[in-house]
Parts: structure tokens; sequence; C-alpha cells
């Protein structure tokens, strides 16, 4: 097994690249599974040898599942902390990996669209991930590893309350079912508020970049469940279908409308962004997040040609500190990360 | 409305929570809602504890504070045998000790899961070691729901055979418990 940090870029998810359905909103789903072991303590309560020692079983147990063959295994203790946000970055693991790095352990798959978390929130997160909005097809996925991990572990289970999780929160199904939404139509007609609320009164999780004064920054969303208890995976599934998939719509509507309202308004803001990113020589990341999504925008518009696999979600990975960081082989202060960032967006547009 | 949480912005969520028929309601503003500020895309991604979720700890903090006895002392649970956690640490972390501790704590537990899920009981995947029993304890649940939504939406024929069938179950169940004639 080789170094996962040793050829990074190679080691991009695929799902982040691929077409999928509605990926012109949505960038990927992913659906996940909360596991414990019955009667050992949960990660956070855990003892030192108690961690080191599930840590250890589920690595082992995990790797040798079929969908596991050819992936890689890595260790998060003593994981470096800008290896822990390159894996961050590039989604594969929630921002929680490492911030508490007792015996913490990740294993990939070969085509990275599944993942399995040792210790972190719970005993065992397995994880899989597809590209666009597919909720059944990333249920499937997850599902069918959590079938061949029956065989390796036994689950803590109650008939009454199902899966039995470290937070009562992902109690049941233990099932998170999530997609990344691109919604710069919605935040642009000022409808994103109104329409992430009546998300949120639906039981329905909403994050986001958020800059100062609550501004928006770079109209990428991610939208939970919150329910996991008294309803079936393919409920929670089917559910997570009608009500993302009205925001999808809704998003379609807002950028005819938007476009309709005041078209040279909006080929003015796509093709400035895209000035900026062929020519600026230091560029924060918040800027560029912005920046990137206003030709993402352009893109599903037709204003710009698609930049086609490898391109926007690529550049929306490698951007970030850590990668930056990681690329140049060692810590760069904020100027020199604007200045790294600024150069691989060049890199990229200028020579479009 | 101001956001109760930063005190500054114009609260656009609004957060309505009723403990023990107690109504309280709390207005945050997105950028409160959302967490954090700075800009990466594990901040979308995240998962988890969301501000979202806080929030409802902090109320579910409050609610754990008001488990009184008849004496309007506030109870003291005993540790979970199992793994030694304390209910009280449960305000701060929103997490449990180890799976034995549902079941110590399985009275503190019960109003909480009514706050974050609609039903307290579990539907769907049963693992396969639990196999039996369990199996037949989710479809008798899945069952028992489908019947209230069928007298909801007064469909009290589709109402009937479900009862029938639950009744069914439920017997065969009973019959099935009992030791193997040789």
């Amino acid at each position: 097994m080789s170094d996962f940090f040793s050829d990074c870029a190679s080691r991009d998810p695929h799902w982040l690249d691929e077409a999928g359905p509605s990926s012109d909103i949505a960038l990927s789903t992913r659906a996940r599974l909360a596991r414990n072991l019955p009667e050992v303590p949960f990660p956070h309560h855990g003892s030192e040898l108690e961690l080191q020692t599930v840590s250890a079983d589920l690595s082992r147990r995990v790797g040798r599942l079929a969908a596991f063959a050819g992936g890689w295994q890595v260790d998060g203790q003593g994981l470096a902390a800008v290896r822990r946000r390159v894996l961050q970055e590039k989604l594969l693991v929630s921002a929680r990996f490492g911030s508490q790095p007792r015996h913490q352990a990740l294993v990939v798959a070969a085509d990275l669209a599944r993942v399995a978390l040792i210790n972190e929130e719970d005993h065992l997160r397995l994880q899989a991930f597809r590209a666009g909005f597919d909720p059944e097809g990333t249920l499937a996925d997850v599902m069918a590893v959590d079938e061949q991990m029956e065989a390796e572990m036994e689950a803590a289970f109650s008939p009454e309350w199902g899966y039995l999780t470290a937070s009562p929160t992902n109690l049941g199904t233990g099932l998170r079912v999530s997609a990344l939404l691109h919604l710069p139509g919605l935040v642009l007609v000022g409808e994103i508020e109104r329409v992430l609320n009546a998300l949120r009164q639906l039981q329905f999780s909403v994050r986001g970049l958020f800059g100062e004064g609550s501004a928006v920054r770079g109209g990428l969303f991610q939208i939970s469940n919150l329910i996991t208890l008294g309803r079936d995976e393919q409920e929670i599934t089917a559910d997570f279908r009608v009500h993302v998939g009205k925001i999808i719509t809704y998003e379609r509507s807002a950028r005819n409308q938007l476009y309709g309202r005041d078209h040279l308004g909006v080929e003015d803001m796509v093709q400035r962004s895209r000035a900026i990113l062929a020519h600026a020589q230091v560029i924060t990341a918040q800027e560029a997040f912005d920046c990137l999504s206003n030709v993402r925008l352009g893109e599903a518009l037709g204003l710009l040609p698609v930049s086609g696999p490898g391109g926007l979600n690529h550049l929306t990975v490698h951007q970030q500190g850590a990668h930056l960081e990681l690329a140049a082989g060692r810590q760069l202060s904020g100027r020199e990360k604007g200045a790294a960032r600024a150069a691989l967006l060049r890199e990229f547009f200028a020579a479009g | 409305m101001i956001c109760h949480m930063c005190g500054q912005r114009e609260g656009t969520i609004h957060l309505l929570e009723v403990n023990d028929g107690l109504q309280k309601s709390v207005w945050l503003c997105s950028t409160c809602a959302s967490g954090r500020a700075d800009m990466s895309l594990a901040d979308v991604l995240g998962g988890g504890h969301t501000r979202e979720t806080a929030g409802e700890s902090a109320s579910l903090a409050s609610f754990l504070g008001q488990v009184q006895d008849s004496e309007g002392q506030i109870r003291q649970v005993a540790a979970c045998p199992g793994c030694g956690y304390e209910i009280k640490t449960f305000q701060d972390t929103n997490r449990l000790g180890c799976s034995a501790c549902y079941v110590h704590f399985r009275a503190q537990i019960l109003p909480i899961l009514a706050h974050y899920h609609r039903h307290a009981s579990h539907l769907g995947k049963v693992p396969q070691q639990a196999g039996g029993a369990a199996s037949q304890q989710g479809e008798i649940t899945r069952l028992r729901v489908a019947l209230e939504k069928a007298i909801q939406s007064e469909n009290y024929e589709e109402a009937a055979r479900l009862r029938d069938v639950m009744h069914g179950l439920l017997d065969r169940g009973e019959g099935g418990e009992g030791p193997v004639a040789t």
C-alpha cells in the first residue's frame, strides 16, 4: 500500500470530477451509517487502551472487506496537521476528524467513493459518495458495505431504538444523507434564507460558508437529514429526495429568473470573476470561493465553456490552504498562500 | 428580532422549543446558526454537531436540569454500571458513554428522543445477528405506524387490515417464544 499523501492530486475523489444527476447544481451526495461495538465505551469516553484496541481491530476488519480492496489505510494518530486538513479539504472526513486525535483511523476504498472512519464520534462510520444528486445510489453503496461489515463486527443494537450511537441524534438507522449543493441563484435573488428556513422546519440541517455580515460565500451548502429514528432507510432517503429535490428545482428557476431579469449584470459578474481568476497575483480563499462560484454559475448558464472533469471541483479543492502547503512542501504564510493560490488559478484560467 | 447568540445581527432563523408545555423561542442570525465563519469546504461538509444541534443540546441541558422528583429535588441518577458515565456529562457533550447507557438512562433519554425524532422506536435495518425477535419487533412497529396513518386519513378498511396483520404477527410471536416441541 503506497502513502496516501505521496501523490495528493491523484488521490482526488472521482465523484467530485464526474458528472452525475443534476450535477449543474449538486456537486455530490453522501450517505453515512454510524455503528458501535456493544458495551465498549464510545470513543469520547474510552480509555487509551480501549481506543487503541478498537482502532487496530476495526482497521484490520474493515481493511479486509471486498469494498476496500486495493485502498488505503491512514492512521490518524500522529498524522501531521496539514495532512489531516488535506483529508478535510478533499471532503473525505469531517472537520471533527483529528480534532480529538485519539487513535482515529481512516480506511479509503480504491475509488475513494467509500470511506470508513474509526474512532471519530462513533466507533465506526461508513460513508459512500456519488457525483451529483443520488440519494438512492449512495444509500445502496453504503448499505452494501454495511452488509459486508456485519460478518466482521457485531453492532450495538436495540430492537426498540435501533443502532445505538454516541449521540442520540444519530440513533435508529444511524443514517445521515447529505448533498453538497451550489445555490448561487437563490442567494442572488434573495430567496436563500426563506428556502433554507423551510428546510430547517422540515428537520434538515443546513450548513454553508458564511462570511462577515452573514453574507454567503461560494454559494455552497450542505443539506442533511436530522431525523434518524422512527423512519427506515428508504423512507429517510425518499423524503430527502423529495425535499432536497425541490431546492434543486427552486435553484434552477432562480437562475432563470435572475438571467431573465438582468442578463447583462449576470454576464458581467461571471466574466469579471473569470478575469480575476485568470489574472490575480494574490487571492484569498474567500475571494477564490466566490469567483469560482460565479464561474460555475456561468458554465451552468452556458455563458462560459464547461471546464469538464478535473476542472472547477478540482480547483475548489486544491486552492485550499492545506493543499497549497502540501504542494509547496512547507508551511506558508497567509500572503504566500494567497500567491500560491493565485498561481494555481492563473495556470488554469489564463490558459483556457 | 435581534440574534440571541451574538446580540448584533438580525435574527432570521427561529427555533421554537416546547418543554413540559413551556414554550421557549430563540432567534438566530444565519452566521450564528451556521456556526463558524472561516473558509473551508470542511465547514460545509462538517457533519455532526451543527449549531442547530448545539442549540438543541442547550435546551436538553435545561430539560435534564429540570428532572425533579415529587418533592421538587433534582433527581440524582447513579452512573452507568457499564462505563461509569454520569448523565450530567450529557448536558455538556450531548453524548452517552456506551451502548449500556441507553438501558441505564432510559428514563432520561426517552423524552429527549421525542425532541429529536418523531417516533421513539426503530424502523429499518436490523443486523443479521439480532434477527428473529428483533426483526419482528421492527415489523410490528412499522405496522403500528402504518395503522396510525391509516386511521388519521380515515382509511378504515386499510386500518382494519393492518390491525389483523399485526395481531396475527403478535399471536405468532407469543407462540414462537414457547418451548420447541420435540
